[in-house]
């Protein structure tokens, strides 16, 4: 039931969206002869473009407890609905208040984004906003704990081994994502992107005796609450493939 | 430009919505529990299910100079040692007069660690050997065997062992 509110509010999220978009094209249509050739031409116009998150890249290189790449690749449909795709593999390794983990996989996400930015002619910029659905495979593995200490009467120790300690594979996870951002082009048919992401978590396989404190892709999940929240950069190369109307 | 009005207050309300989206704090209540203690009840030997009490009882634990506090008399609860398999209490009985009587206690089990959430890590419990309990001084035992009521350890809403003397 849940999630079928769920994807009610997506469908007419978009598509009151929509419905509004075609109204204004109308318009123009009506007022000016002109628009409807160079939109034709436009039409015809496809980019497929790809590129990767430069900082991710970065703490890589930098962080000793983090390891993980991102690659993103969007393709235009229709003049201003692309569909959207990121494929990213982590490894990060986290003190979390008490607890002492280390989480790793590997994550696709795919939707669409649809770009509100109304260019001048020859420009590729986009303000956009966006939907993905989003699926992670990953692991868990608790490197230490220190047990929940209230009127403690044994001296506290750190737990290494032993109960509770230890790898949980084979998890899973799937969420969706909104997203709102901006592209520009800075050199040519290169573009620098940033974008933040509400996201929310459907379900995900809870590890044995530990809980999914991390996820790659959808990153901390808090207690009690299924949004997430992350943002991410990225640095891609546009390839613009023209077809000739015969 | 951004040429329409409703495109604007979608992509506004994201970012609204991403900066909502604040977490709150990860703090442990106070009222969650954490590892529960060992609760023995003191009964008599001949007939187990009646309580005996025994008034001046001091225990102390081994290896650990803190007080066990000892709030009634049929009705002990004692901290084992969760980072061990086993734990060590000293039994004093008529501590401090001349028919001072000490029986060394060992209690046997295993450790299982159950995670509680993120702000509140890990609690432990415990899972009794088959031989629970074990006496190490061999002459002139006041307690005379025990009885488990419990063999897991998981909360200290009931005893778990009983200690016929």
């Amino acid at each position: 039931m849940k999630n079928k509110l769920i994807w009610l509010f997506c469908i007419s999220f978009f598509g009151i969206h929509f419905s509004n978009l075609a109204q204004n094209q109308k318009e123009l249509i009506s007022n000016d002869s002109i628009k409807i050739k160079s939109d034709s031409l436009i039409k015809n116009k496809y980019t497929l473009r790809f590129g990767f998150n430069p900082i991710k890249t970065i703490l890589s290189k930098t962080e000793k407890n983090f390891n993980g790449f991102e690659f993103v690749s969007d393709f235009n449909i229709l003049k201003n609905i692309y569909i959207a795709l990121e494929l990213g593999k982590e490894e990060k390794t986290k003190q979390s208040e008490q607890i002492n983990f280390s989480t790793s996989g590997t994550y696709i996400k795919l939707g669409i984004n649809y770009n509100m930015y109304k260019n001048w002619k020859g420009m590729n910029n986009q303000i956009y906003i966006g939907l993905r659905l989003a699926n992670s495979l990953h692991k868990q593995i608790v490197n230490s704990f220190y047990l929940r200490n209230i009127n403690f009467f044994w001296d506290d120790e750190i737990i290494t081994s032993g109960s509770g300690i230890g790898l949980r594979e084979n998890l899973n996870s799937s969420w969706i994502e909104f997203i709102a951002g901006i592209k520009a082009q800075v050199l040519k048919n290169v573009y620098i992107g940033f974008s933040v992401r509400l996201n929310r978590l459907m379900n995900h396989k809870k590890p044995l005796n530990f809980d999914n404190l991390y996820i790659p892709g959808f990153n901390k999940k808090t207690e009690e609450n299924v949004f997430g929240a992350g943002f991410n950069y990225t640095i891609s190369y546009s390839i613009p493939l023209k077809f000739k109307k015969s | 430009m951004i040429n329409n009005k409703s495109d604007l207050i979608i992509f506004s309300s994201i970012f609204f919505l991403f900066y909502l989206s604040c977490e709150k704090d990860d703090i442990c209540l106070s009222e969650t529990h954490g590892t529960p203690k060992l609760i023995i009840r003191m009964v008599n030997k001949e007939s187990p299910l009646l309580y005996k009490g025994l008034e001046g009882l001091l225990i102390k634990a081994i290896g650990n100079k803190n007080p066990i506090n000892i709030e009634s008399a049929d009705s002990i609860t004692l901290p084992l040692n969760p980072f061990k398999n086993y734990t060590q209490f000293e039994f004093i009985k008529n501590q401090g007069n001349e028919n001072e009587n000490i029986d060394t206690v060992q209690i046997n089990y295993s450790v299982n660690n159950i995670y509680i959430n993120r702000a509140c890590s890990y609690k432990g419990s415990f899972i009794f050997n088959s031989n629970a309990l074990t006496i190490i001084n061999n002459k002139n035992k006041w307690i005379e065997g025990y009885i488990i009521l419990k063999d897991t350890i998981k909360n200290e809403e009931q005893a778990h062992l009983a200690l016929l003397h």
